[in-house]
């Protein structure tokens, strides 16, 4: 009975003690922005450069095809 | 009586005032296009004899060696009528790209640029125009160009 006392006295501690080594931690960090959408100005310039292409058309449709300077096939 | 009367002739501009500002507008570039059609022979004759090119701003330019010999062979005064007629026609070239720069929101200077990349795409063989780095270029058959 004494040996079993002293036996789990002794354990007791070591066991405590080596307690923390099972001990196990899981992390995982997750980091979630949103970002504002962004009018990339790329898409703008495109935009205004169509729409300045296609007044230029309007204007000058008339005069380049009477211009032998500029190639009927081009303006069509 | 009468204050009321004011208010609403007043009232009646203002509601009138944006149509008659844009038939304003389009008649002006209608007196433009047809001041740059009749310019066209002489400014096609110019363009063949390659005293002038297209510079990359959307404006014509004279070009130097060529028409400074040129020069020396021209009377003062048929010099002068063509410096006048270079000069009139980038004035309405730069009125037109003011125009459509105004229209749709962009500055002039790029409605002119983006001409420049027209006139140059569409350039029939022969016409010197000037590059986006600033060099001029003769057009040659197949898009080719010499310096």
């Amino acid at each position: 009975m004494k040996i079993k006392v002293y036996l789990f006295s002794a354990l007791l501690p070591a066991g405590l003690l080596f307690l923390p080594a099972c001990w196990t931690k899981h992390q995982i960090n997750s980091r979630h922005e949103i970002k504002p959408i962004e009018v990339k100005p790329i898409h703008i310039t495109i935009d205004v450069n169509i729409k300045v292409d296609r007044a230029l058309d309007d204007f000058f449709s008339d005069i380049d095809e009477e211009d032998p300077t500029i190639q009927q096939s081009i303006q069509q | 009586m009468k204050s009321k009367w004011i208010f609403q002739i007043f009232i009646t501009l203002s509601l009138f005032l944006p149509a008659i500002a844009a038939q304003a507008e389009n008649e002006n570039l209608a007196r433009i296009q047809e001041r740059m059609r009749q310019r066209l022979p002489q400014i096609n004759e110019l363009k063949a004899a390659g005293l002038i090119g297209e510079n990359n701003r959307g404006y014509l330019e004279p070009l130097g060696e060529d028409l400074e010999a040129a020069e020396e062979e021209l009377k003062e005064e048929e010099l002068e009528k063509r410096k006048t007629l270079i000069t009139k026609e980038n004035e309405d070239r730069k009125k037109v790209y003011t125009l459509i720069a105004k229209k749709v929101g962009t500055t002039p200077e790029l409605v002119g640029r983006r001409r420049a990349r027209q006139i140059a795409e569409a350039a029939v063989p022969g016409v010197w125009i000037q590059t986006s780095e600033g060099d001029w270029i003769k057009k040659k058959k197949n898009e080719e160009t010499e310096e």
